[in-house]
Parts: structure tokens; sequence; C-alpha cells
């Protein structure tokens, strides 16, 4: 047989075994390899076959970090934000660490990630009263979209309360939440922010807004918030159906529900998952629960639970889950690090330089190449 | 099916003969439907045609008989890491061949490991190639106008294309 007519259907399984960046180069073969690479089946059959493929290769993680840049004069010292891929894979090695393209159009603060869908990393402006900077980034084709103004921004209205990040499913839509109290939804699909009707239940925040994280599970944002109920804090989890745009709630383990330490939803993992910090005297003590069935109270099981002082008492936080049951450490050096709970094995994570790093299971996706010109390149 | 049958003789596309074992026939399902055919036919001298070349048949014939005794019984960690290895020996060709003749041969012939182990072994091959390279082995022709070229450089102004 010629190579000119090479059936498609082979081609289609070899191309969605290439990596992202070879997958790009190749749009420029020819108008018909670029249709097929840039349709939207081919790019989610890809990515499906990415996460599948990762299930067993181990976890690729995302970090986005400041480092202070030190001149000679104090004066002028700055911070420069940089982001690298990491993967608990040893032998797998995807370590690379870039400047972070967008800090430009983060003007007043510092860029914090809300969190990572399908290979985009939505980003804000963590500057209160900056954060309606919004952007929608793609690290592996290099594009991204600043969002448009909300609605409600924050010169009309008080400050943004929680921020969430997920997919729909039944829309392909990716879609940014924001609760200022009142919710806004942006739709990446139809390029708009709309008012929500559901009203979120009323909540507190456990932890400072800015630092209250979200995490994206079987089609559900999920945040940990807290509320009053007869003169006792009782902790609950938040959650937002992505698909039905409804709010709901999700109850901590029996343990966690009444405590005053904190508490927060974990990346990495396919188990929605929660990270109980308590410290006491000077001593930290790290728990992780994880909901085995999802929406079943009764399935919260502890997975573990470890001091701060391991290591000379050099934990300082718990970042993520990785696959093979490890877990993605902060130690307090500014080390980041990945730990084997069974073996008790610490192994670096990138190149040891990390300060308030975010950390975020990662996958390389073509998702939103063929979306000029509202994402731009760089 | 009669137990004496140990191989069956089938005919590659160039005419030459060649000899499978019963179970290394097994891993593809129409040399199956053609094993049964042949022994419960009672004219068994019909020798089946199989339209794969004589040089790419030898591949397939040693993918089949080097799987066939794991496929059939299952096999130890130990065995399953030694056939990861012999498979990459195994693969170590053109892939303009493992394109055109063992992936297009394995997909004829419905075997799943042999076509997902080509597919992988050609993506590995191909990642790293330039886009001429590419447009060589598959005798593409550049249809783009060199407007359009530009245009696709302004879009991934971080990708070499050449």
């Amino acid at each position: 047989m010629s190579a000119g007519d090479f059936p498609p259907e082979i081609l289609v399984e070899v191309l969605h075994r290439l990596p992202v960046k070879s997958l790009v180069k190749f749009t420029s073969v020819s108008k018909a390899w670029n249709s097929l690479i840039t349709n939207q089946t081919f790019i989610f059959d890809h990515l499906n076959r990415t996460i599948q493929a990762s299930n067993g290769n181990g976890s690729l993680f995302l970090q986005l970090h400041h480092q202070t840049i030190e001149c000679s004069d104090p004066y002028f010292d700055h911070h420069e934000e940089f982001y690298s891929l990491d993967s608990d894979n040893q032998q797998i090695d995807h370590f690379s660490v870039e400047r972070f393209p967008l800090s430009r159009l983060i003007v007043w603060g510092r860029s914090t990630v809300v969190g990572s869908c399908d290979g985009l990393i939505c980003v804000f402006d963590s500057s209160l009263c900056h954060s309606d900077t919004l952007i929608i980034w793609n690290p592996s084709i290099r594009k991204y979209m600043v969002l448009p103004e909300p609605i409600v921004t924050c010169m009309t209205g008080n400050n943004p309360l929680l921020f969430g990040f997920g997919f729909d499913s039944r829309n392909k839509d990716y879609k940014v939440i924001r609760i200022f109290p009142q919710v806004e939804v942006y739709s990446l699909a139809s390029r708009s922010w709309k008012n929500i009707t559901n009203r979120a239940p009323p909540f507190l925040h456990c932890k400072p807004p800015q630092k209250t994280t979200q995490v994206f599970v079987n089609g559900v944002v999920h945040w940990v918030v807290c509320r009053r109920c007869n003169g006792q804090i009782q902790n609950f989890i938040l959650t937002f159906d992505v698909v039905e745009e409804m709010f709901g709630e999700l109850m901590l383990p029996p343990h966690l529900r009444e405590s005053t330490s904190v508490l927060s939803v974990l990346e990495g993992g396919k188990y929605l998952s929660v990270l109980h910090s308590h410290s006491e005297a000077n001593q930290g003590c790290f728990r992780i629960w994880i909901m085995r069935e999802y929406g079943v109270v009764e399935t919260w099981s502890e997975l573990f639970c470890f001091d701060s002082d391991h290591y000379r008492n050099n934990i300082l936080d718990v970042l993520a889950l990785a696959s093979n049951g490890k877990v993605v450490l902060s130690l307090r050096k500014g080390t980041i690090v990945l730990f084997d709970p069974t073996t008790e094995l610490l192994n670096p994570l990138g190149d040891g330089k990390h300060f308030r790093a975010f950390i975020g299971s990662y996958v390389q996706s073509l998702v939103l190449i063929k979306e000029e010109p509202h994402f731009l390149s760089y | 099916m009669s137990s004496s049958v140990e191989a069956i003789t089938v005919l590659s596309s160039d005419g030459d003969e060649f000899k499978i074992t019963v179970s290394a026939a097994k891993l593809s399902k129409p040399l199956n439907w053609m094993l049964e055919d042949v022994c419960f036919s009672d004219d068994c001298d019909e020798v089946p045609t199989i339209e794969v070349n004589s040089k790419t048949l030898v591949k397939v014939i040693e993918y089949c008989e080097k799987h066939a005794p794991r496929a059939n019984s299952g096999a130890s960690d130990s065995d399953a890491e030694e056939l990861k290895k012999w498979d990459i020996e195994f693969m170590k060709m053109d892939v303009k061949d493992i394109l055109f003749h063992i992936l297009m041969a394995a997909n004829y012939l419905h075997m799943e490991g042999l076509y997902d182990l080509a597919c992988q072994t050609a993506a590995d091959l191909m990642k790293g190639m330039t886009v001429s390279q590419i447009r060589k082995i598959f005798h593409i022709k550049n249809d783009f106008s060199s407007e359009e070229q530009e245009q696709l450089r302004r879009q991934h102004p971080g990708c070499s294309f050449d």
C-alpha cells in the first residue's frame, strides 16, 4: 500500500500516544493533519488516554512559585514567578522550570492558582482588591486567556469569598465559579459571566479567603467552610455541581465537624480528601482523610497521620496527594518533597528553591488549541 | 476440532508458505477462524492466504509464537518483565516498517497486543521528528499557503515547526 492512503483510524491511534508538544508541531504537517489534531473529539480522546496512561506512570504536578531576587541595594529586591512540572515517578524526567509567562498581567499582587483541570490552570491576582483579574492558562500549548470583568466587580461590592474551577462534562464546558457572595459563573463556551440565582448556604471561612483551597472531584467543586450553630463552630464541605450549577453540602468525618484546627481539601488522588492540621505546644500533627465512596459520609476514613516532629520537626505543611499513596510535603526550610508514609523516605520534588508554592495535579492537554482569537499565545 | 493438529500452514500475499502453531494462531481472531475452517473442513489440503507480505508475516508469527505461552496460561512478573524486554528488541525496526507493515498486519489480524505495541513504538519514534520528516514518511504534500504557514507560526510562537 502507498503511504498516501494510510488508514485514518490507525493514524489517530498513533497520534493519541504522542505528547502535546509533538502534536502542536504536527498541526503544520498539512491541512488534514491540522484539522484532525485540533478536532474536539481528538482533543478529548487524547486527554482521556493521557489520564489513563498517567494512572500507571505516576502523577504529574504543576508548581507555581515565587522567588525573591535580591539586589545589591535591598530597595530593588523584587520577586519573580516561576512554574515547573514535576512527576512523582523518578523514571520520568518531566522536570522543567520556566518563568511564569503571565506575571505582567497580575499587576498588584501575586498570582494564586484557583485550580487545575484537564491541563488548564485558572489563576487570579491574590491582592484583595484586584481579584477580578482571572486567567485561564494552558501551559502545554502556551496559550492563555484573560477573563472579562465579572458583573459584580471589586469596586462595586465586597471582596470575593471563594473561587472554583471545573469541567461541565454534559456541555463540554469549563467554568469558573465566583462567590462574592453573589454567585457568578463564567462559561468558557459562551465566553461570559452570568448570575446564578441558586444561593450558597450561609457559611464562614475557616481560613483567610485567599487561603481557602478548592478541589474539583467527581464533577463537583469542594471547599471546606464552617458556620456557627448554637454558639458552636460547625465545619462542613460546601459543594458546587458544575453541570447543574447547584450548591450542596457534604458532611466531614465526625472528628472534624467541630474541630477548631485547620481543615482544607487536598489536591491529587481520585478521592475527595481533607487535610486536618492540628498543632499544640509547637508540635503539629497532620491527618489525611479520604472519602472512599463519593457522597457516602460513612466511607470517610483516615488514610494516615504523622507528626511534624518527623524529620526533626521539619514538616511545614501537606500540599497534595500523589499516586502510590505518597504525599507532597513542604518542609520548614522551604523545599518541597515527596514522602512515602510506608517507607518514610523523602525525595525532593523540583529544584528545592520554592517559596509559597501552589502544587496541583496536572495533565498535558490540547484543550483550547483552536480557540483563536480569544486565546492568546506567548 | 482434531487434537492431532499442532500447526497450520498459511500463504503470505507473496505466495510463500508459513507454518504457525495452533496456540500461536489463537492470538489472532482471523487466524483462529481459519484454523477452525481448516480443521473442520473435509478438504484439509486448501491452504488459506493471509494478506500480509512474507517479510511482515515472519515477524508476526515470531511475535505470536513468543507471546502464545503467556497468553494461554498467564505468567509470573519475571516472565512479564522478560517479555517486555523482548518486545523492545522485537520492535527495533524502521518506523516505516512499523507503520505500514506491522501496524497494518496487526490491525488486519485483530492482534490487540501487537497493535498497541506497534502504535506506541511508532509514536515514540515520531515524537522527535521534524514536520518535513513526517511529510516524507507519509508522502504528504504541504498544502498550506505561505500566509497560512505564517499564521500557524503566530499561533504557536513557542513552537518550532521545522
